[in-house]
């Protein structure tokens, strides 16, 4: 009660710094990894192809730029996969959904069942392969604000999907 | 009023087809200007044809036919609940939208319209997906009639135009004189930049291209490197306050707020006379600022912040000057009454955030920006070190301004660095709530707060980690109750 001025005490209200997160399934790192070598050749090959075609940048030093900026890039990305894959977790509450993630940044996100406008179940090639899936739950918010859960096995994204739009189902008084 | 009977197609009143013609050539003119300004410049060959004329009258004849199909083959009617619009002849398009699912149904007059007396109708849904449709031209009545009838079918309470058609004495209107303490009170930095660097720019090609035409003005001063620079600013400063002015003009001119049964009927513009509703339960939250002049002269531009997509649009933003005192809590009760914050608990930016934005966005890039500018341009680099304090600058007149306060139902956020901006957010309002920490925040206790919602994000930067909580879950508390609801 220190910081609002409420009638509610806050701190007899659920905590969400005590909330039980699960981590997403271990084989997501692999799905992100895969992911992260396909992008890596294409763009490797980008570079080749722009250091051998434009002469002007092997003449120069142009070259170490083009290469340094590549390497740069793919290994500041692997980096941040590996670092924030751990932290990468997820909650269902009573009343709202939570997803944590990041590395250097991170961020709580949570979004009561009140506001789910819909609810989705998406699988990318890669993820498909190791039978997982993502979760996406769509709210009104205007930028940005949906929740995108990933690393679920599939049969888990289901029922979380089930279970969430059997949350929403009653909205009270409006008929949009 | 005759009765219409909106189960028959209908067609746009032959009026339209002026405006169709309008829009049409207006298109074609954006789509082809390249190409057009090319064949103007082009000199005439003696011998050839006129190509500038053969172009026109290719342009003219294809967007008459072009305009002719659009506006025969547009049709619209009410079928089973729904609204039904029919256009295109080799490419048809159909578009339905229920009834229930409209918004809001906004009227607008451009100078074309006003000449012929139509109206043009846009009509707004609530979905997330690009639904909204708008019948270019219709008469007035014709107009009133639909929207009554694409509003009826919602609940009494839903209603937003009950009594439309007569808009009683307008609530709120502006002077002649209101109007001129905008246009001289108006963010005339942002415009001053505008409108100097594209003279400047304007000013440095017609000396490109010829030395006589400039030499005009340079041989006014004597010294030729400064003067012809004050000239210009004196010169930009005119232009800005004209176009200041003109623009609160446009938008303003013959403004009137009225109070209809659930929320607002807004109306104003000179040329383009636009009308929208605003209702109440569609409100996010509201916000209220004033640049520094601005705040001297007691004027705030409040703004309703609207759920949905059309409105989003910066465009479409709806935008309400405040001239008198007494209207601000006046307009803003509607949503909820301003709460008196004396003697109450704040939460304030920590102080950390100035030496933050200082090293992360001023301090940062110049060390990697100016040994590159170093190699390219020498010692004039160094003015770039006028720009690294400035982020520090900003955070601190950020810091010291920002208060939040948490109330029972709302949140109350002040803020700014020259100006200041309120923020009123009702906690039921919040879509979802973000609570993020980087590496510094987590070892200073420190976490930084985004509030989701239908029409926009609040951020919150830089609290301590137990407000941060706090925050976070009596929003969620109050979002997931069971009576709260946004729309």
């Amino acid at each position: 009660m220190a910081y609002l001025n409420t009638q509610v005490d806050v701190s007899t209200l659920p905590a969400a710094e005590e909330i039980e997160l699960r981590p997403v399934h271990g084989d997501y790192l692999k799905v992100l990894r895969i992911e992260w070598l396909i992008t890596t050749l294409v763009l490797a090959a980008i570079t080749g192809l722009l250091i051998y075609f434009i002469s002007g940048l092997r003449q120069t030093y142009g070259w170490v730029i083009v290469l340094g900026s590549f390497l740069l890039i793919v290994s500041t990305w692997l980096l941040f996969i590996e670092k924030s894959f751990p932290y990468s977790a997820y909650a269902i509450r009573e009343k709202d959904v939570a997803y944590r993630r990041g590395w250097v940044q991170r961020s709580l996100k949570i979004c009561p069942f009140n506001r789910i406008q819909n609810c989705s179940v998406q699988a990318g090639p890669v993820e498909r392969r190791f039978r997982l899936a993502s979760l996406i739950v769509y709210t009104a918010g205007a930028d940005g604000a949906d929740l995108r859960i990933p690393g679920l096995e599939q049969e888990e994204a289901d029922r979380l999907r089930q279970f969430i739009l059997g949350q929403i189902h009653a909205p009270q008084d409006e008929t949009i | 009023m005759k009765p219409f009977d909106w189960s028959k197609p209908q067609k746009q009143p032959w009026a339209g087809l002026a405006v169709v013609f309008a829009n049409t050539l207006w298109e074609a003119i954006k789509g082809l200007w390249v190409f057009i300004l090319l064949i103007l410049l082009k000199r005439k060959d003696e011998s050839g044809p006129d190509w500038t004329q053969i172009l026109a009258i290719i342009i003219l004849f294809l967007t008459v036919v072009s305009a002719l199909f659009r506006f025969l083959f547009f049709r619209f009617y009410i079928e089973e609940g729904k609204l039904v619009i029919k256009k295109g002849w080799l490419k048809k398009e159909t578009k339905v939208i229920p009834l229930e699912r409209i918004q809001t149904v906004h009227v607008e007059q451009g100078p074309l319209h006003q000449l012929l007396s139509i109206v043009k109708l846009s009509i707004d849904t609530a979905g997330t997906q690009k639904t909204e449709a708008t019948i270019e031209a219709l008469g007035k009545p014709m107009a009133e009639a639909l929207r009554e009838e694409l509003l009826s079918v919602q609940g009494q309470e839903n209603k937003e135009a009950v009594n439309n058609s007569i808009p009683g004495a307008p609530s709120i209107t502006l002077t002649d004189r209101d109007l001129l303490k905008l246009s001289i009170s108006a963010n005339h930095l942002e415009a001053f930049f505008i409108v100097f660097s594209f003279m400047f720019g304007l000013y440095d090609r017609l000396r490109s291209i010829d030395d006589d035409l400039v030499s005009g003005v340079d041989n006014l001063f004597p010294d030729k490197a400064i003067y012809p620079v004050l000239f210009l600013i004196a010169a930009v400063l005119m232009v800005t306050l004209l176009v200041s002015t003109a623009r609160v003009f446009l938008r303003f001119y013959n403004f009137a707020v009225f109070r209809v049964n659930n929320g607002f009927r807004i109306r104003g513009g000179l040329f383009n006379v636009k009308e929208k509703l605003i209702a109440s339960r569609k409100v996010q939250y509201v916000s209220w600022r004033a640049n520094w002049i601005r705040k001297l002269m007691r004027l705030w531009m409040l703004e309703y912040h609207v759920s949905g997509g059309y409105e989003i649009k910066s465009k479409q933003r709806v935008h309400l000057p405040i001239t008198r005192p007494a209207y601000l809590p006046m307009l803003v009760a509607d949503y909820y009454p301003i709460p008196a914050t004396g003697g109450l608990l704040s939460i304030r930016v920590h102080p950390s955030f100035i030496g933050r934005r200082l090293l992360m966005f001023g301090v940062l890039p110049t060390l990697i920006i100016l040994p590159l500018m170093w190699w390219a341009w020498g010692a004039y680099s160094l003015f770039f070190l006028l720009y690294t304090p400035v982020p520090g600058f900003a955070a601190l007149l950020i810091q010291k301004k920002f208060r939040l306060w948490a109330l029972d139902d709302v949140l109350l956020v002040k803020r700014g660095f020259f100006g200041e901006t309120h923020i009123l957010l009702q906690w039921q309002k919040i879509q979802a709530v973000s609570i993020r920490q980087s590496i510094y925040q987590r070892q200073k206790g420190l976490a930084s707060v985004k509030l989701d919602t239908a029409a926009g994000s609040i951020y919150i930067p830089y609290i301590n980690l137990k407000a941060a909580r706090e925050l976070t879950d009596y929003a969620l508390y109050k979002a997931s109750s069971r009576y709260a609801s946004w729309l």
